[in-house]
C-alpha cells in the first residue's frame, strides 16, 4: 500500500500534526503491519523529514510501500510507520533542508543533505536491500541521519 | 643533538599527550617485536593514540644553510595506525599528519618544526571513542558508525601544499582539508561550491607557473577535473566518465593544453581487508587518458601494456603535437597489494621494482611508445616552475640496490636528454623519503635549485631535513637539520617560499 498522494500535498501544517500523532503512537504497543522507528540527528525547523519504506529487494529504492513527509520538531523523533506487509522492511530517510522535495546530491551521487537508512552503515556506497533490511517486529528501528 | 634540545622535544610530545593509554594487541606486539629486530620500521609504529602534535623550535643544524632559503616545507603521511589494540593492515590507512618545517634563512638560519594530525571528522570521532569506528584502506573495521559519504572516512594523509593562503591536506577519495599555515590547525573540508560537497579531490594537484591549480578526482565510473585560480577560487569542475570505471587513479600530469591521467588496471574495494581489497587485471592495458583542460569530453585514451602506476613526473607537449609523459611504473601491483601491508605488519618482504618510464603519446594517431629506464625509484618530482612544460631533469628517491624492503636509501637526478644520472646514497642506516626541487631565488635554470627532503636516521631514530645542490647531487647534503624525534614515514610534500 502506498501512502496517499494527499499526504505530500498537505504541506507543513498537516505534516506537523501527523508527526505529533505518530509520536503519541510510538508509546503504544506494536501494531501489526507497523514498524516502530526512532530517527536521530534531526535538525529541528529545517525542512521536512522524508521517509520511504520498502518491502523487498526488487522494489528497493524503486517503489515504496509507504512514503511519509514529516515536519522536524525535535532532534530525535519516534515514529510509527504503518501499512507494511511482510516480515522485513528497509527504510531510507533524508531531511529535505531546502524543501525541494528531493535528496540533493553532488555530481557523483553523494548526498549533500542529511540522510540515513535502516540496517548496516554503507559509508562508501548507497544502501542496498541487504544492508538496509531489518525485521519488522521487535525493538524500535533506530536510524541516525548523517550530519 | 644536545641533551637540552632532546628534552625539549620530549616535553613537546608529553604536553600533547591527552589520549588514553595505549593497549597492546597481538598485531601490535608482533610489530613491536619486529621493530626490535629492524629498527628502520619504527616510523610505521605511528603516533599512536597519545601523540597528537609535535613541535620543535630549533632543529640541530649542520652544514651551511643558505641565507636565501626561506619558506615552509610541508609533508604529509599516515601517522595513526593503532587504536585500542587494533592495528591497521595497510600503510595507506593511517590518519594524516602534516609536518611543517619553517626555514628561517637570513644571517642566522634556523629550522622550526610543527607536526599536527589533521582533525578530520573521522580522527575526532575515533579519538573521542578511543577506537577505530570507520572502514579504512585495506582494513575492515566492524562498526555501525554513521557515515555520510567519503569524507566520513577521509584521512587526509597523502600530500600537503600551501595554495592561496591555506594548506591543503589531501587524500584521494574525498575533500581536501584546509589547515592554517600559521599553526596547522584544521579549518575543515574544502567545499569548492555547495553542490560539490564531498567530491573527490585527489592528492596530486599540479600548480602551473602562474599559480593555477589543476587536479582530478575519480570514483566509480565518474571523473572530475578541477581548476582553481591563484587566489583559491574555483574556476571550473568538469564532470565526465572514466574509460576504466572503478579504477584506482592516483596522480595526473598537466601540459599547456591537457590533463594526462594514467589509469592502471587495478580496482580498490575500500574498507575490505587487504587480501580482498585489490583487483588487478593484468590482461587489461595501462590506459593513459589525455583530456583537454577546457573540455574534458575531448579526449584520447592511449593503451600501454599492463603496469601499475602511482606517480607521474611531468608531461609536456612537443612541437609536433605529441605529448611526453614521465612516470614511475612497476610490472606488478606488488607494493600496493602486499608490500605496503607487510611493512605495517612488521614483516617486510621483497617487492617488485618500480622504475622511471617515459611515454610518447601521438595525439593525431593515438599511438604510444614507452621507454623503461630500469632503475629503482619512486616519488618522481621536477622543478616546480616547469610543471607542464618541457623539463629535462627528473628527481626521484632511489637505491642502487633496494634492499628488497620497499623503501629507499638515496636520491637520483636523471637527465632525460642524456640519460645521465646523478646519485646520492645516504647509506644503509638511512631511509630516504621524497625529495623535492626548490628553485634558488632569482634563478630559473632547472639546476639552479636545491634538493630538499627528509630522511630517517635508523641508528639515532630521528628524522632529518636535508638540503643538496642540484648541480652537485653526488656531493650529498650541503646542510642538514635534525629533529630530536622521529616522524612517521610520509608520502609527499611541497615548499612555499617566504
Amino acid at each position: 500500500m502506498r501512502c496517499t498522494p494527499s499526504l505530500f500535498a498537505t504541506g507543513r501544517r498537516a505534516a506537523a500534526v501527523l508527526a505529533g500523532a505518530l509520536a503519541a503512537f510510538s508509546a503504544q504497543a506494536q501494531v501489526a503491519g507497523c514498524a516502530a522507528v526512532e530517527v536521530r540527528n534531526l535538525q529541528p525547523g529545517k525542512g521536512q523529514l522524508m521517509l520511504a519504506a520498502y518491502g523487498d529487494a526488487s522494489s528497493f529504492r524503486k517503489t515504496a510501500e509507504v512514503e511519509m513527509m514529516l515536519a522536524v520538531t525535535a532532534e530525535t523523533m519516534p515514529l510509527q510507520v504503518c501499512g507494511l506487509s511482510g516480515n522485513a522492511v528497509a527504510l531510507t530517510l533524508f531531511q529535505d533542508l531546502n524543501g525541494n522535495g528531493q535528496l540533493d546530491t553532488n555530481p557523483f551521487g553523494i548526498p549533500t543533505e542529511p540522510w540515513g537508512a535502516s540496517g548496516r552503515a554503507t559509508p562508501m556506497s548507497a544502501p542496498t536491500w541487504d544492508s538496509a533490511q531489518v525485521p519488522l517486529a521487535g525493538s524500535p528501528i533506530v536510524i541516525r541521519l548523517t550530519k | 643533538m644536545d641533551r637540552r634540545r632532546f628534552l625539549q622535544g620530549l616535553a613537546a610530545v608529553g604536553a600533547a599527550a591527552t589520549g588514553p593509554a595505549f593497549a597492546r594487541s597481538s598485531e601490535g606486539q608482533a610489530f613491536d617485536d619486529a621493530v626490535a629486530a629492524s629498527p628502520w620500521l619504527t616510523p610505521f609504529k605511528g603516533a599512536g593514540e597519545t601523540i597528537q602534535d609535535l613541535r620543535c623550535d630549533a632543529l640541530a643544524l649542520s652544514g651551511r644553510w643558505p641565507a636565501a632559503l626561506r619558506g615552509r616545507f610541508y609533508r604529509n603521511g599516515p601517522a595513526v595506525f593503532e587504536r585500542d589494540g587494533q592495528r591497521y593492515h595497510h600503510w595507506f590507512a593511517g590518519d594524516g599528519m602534516v609536518q611543517q618545517f619553517t626555514l628561517v634563512g637570513g644571517a642566522r638560519p634556523a629550522v622550526r618544526h610543527v607536526g599536527r594530525l589533521v582533525r578530520t571528522p573521522k580522527y575526532l570521532a575515533e579519538q573521542q571513542a578511543g577506537r577505530f569506528l570507520y572502514p579504512a584502506y585495506g582494513t575492515r573495521i566492524a562498526s555501525d558508525a554513521v557515515a555520510s559519504g567519503p569524507d566520513s572516512v577521509n584521512v587526509a594523509n597523502t600530500n600537503a601544499i600551501e595554495h592561496a593562503g591555506r594548506v591543503l591536506a589531501m587524500w584521494e577519495g574525498g575533500s581536501a582539508f584546509a589547515l592554517d599555515p600559521a599553526d596547522l590547525s584544521t579549518r575543515g573540508p574544502v567545499t569548492w561550491r555547495p553542490d560539490l560537497e564531498q567530491m573527490p579531490f585527489s592528492a596530486h594537484p599540479k600548480v602551473d607557473a602562474d599559480g593555477h591549480l589543476w587536479n582530478f578526482g575519480s570514483a566509480g565510473a565518474k571523473l572530475v577535473v578541477w581548476h582553481v585560480d591563484p587566489r583559491g577560487a574555483l574556476v571550473s569542475a568538469q564532470v565526465g566518465d572514466s574509460p576504466y570505471p572503478g579504477g584506482m587513479a592516483h596522480d595526473a600530469a598537466i601540459t599547456a593544453r591537457y590533463i594526462v591521467l594514467p589509469l592502471p588496471p587495478i580496482r580498490l574495494r575500500f574498507g575490505a581487508d587487504v587480501a580482498a581489497a585489490f583487483d588487478y587485471q593484468p590482461d587489461e592495458p595501462l590506459r593513459i587518458l589525455v583530456m583537454h583542460k577546457d573540455d574534458i569530453q575531448q579526449r584520447r585514451v592511449f593503451e600501454l601494456p599492463a603496469a601499475m602506476v602511482f606517480h607521474v613526473g611531468n608531461a609536456w607537449e612537443q612541437p609536433d603535437g605529441s605529448v611526453v609523459l614521465s612516470y614511475v611504473a612497476s610490472q606488478t601491483p606488488e607494493f600496493a597489494v602486499h608490500g605496503a601491508s607487510q611493512l605495517l605488519a612488521g614483516h617486510p618482504a621483497s617487492v617488485g621494482g618500480t622504475s622511471t618510464h617515459v611515454a610518447r603519446l601521438d595525439m593525431r594517431t593515438g599511438r604510444a611508445s614507452v621507454e623503461a629506464m630500469g632503475d629503482e625509484v619512486e616519488f618522481p618530482r621536477i622543478h616546480p616552475q616547469r610543471i607542464g612544460l618541457p623539463a629535462r631533469y627528473l628527481l626521484s628517491t632511489a637505491s642502487p640496490s633496494r634492499d628488497k624492503r620497499g623503501l629507499f636509501h638515496g636520491v637520483q637526478l636523471r637527465d632525460l636528454e642524456t640519460g645521465r644520472v646523478a646519485h646520492h646514497d645516504y647509506g644503509r642506516d638511512t631511509i630516504a623519503e621524497e625529495h623535492i626541487l626548490v628553485p634558488k631565488p632569482g634563478a630559473s635554470a632547472e639546476l639552479d635549485a636545491w634538493l630538499l627532503g627528509t630522511t630517517f636516521d635508523v641508528r639515532r631514530q630521528v628524522t632529518r631535513v636535508n638540503l643538496l645542490d642540484a648541480r652537485h647531487v653526488g656531493d650529498g647534503p650541503i646542510a642538514q637539520a635534525t629533529l630530536p624525534y622521529g616522524l612517521a614515514y610520509g608520502f609527499h610534500g611541497n615548499f612555499t617560499p617566504a
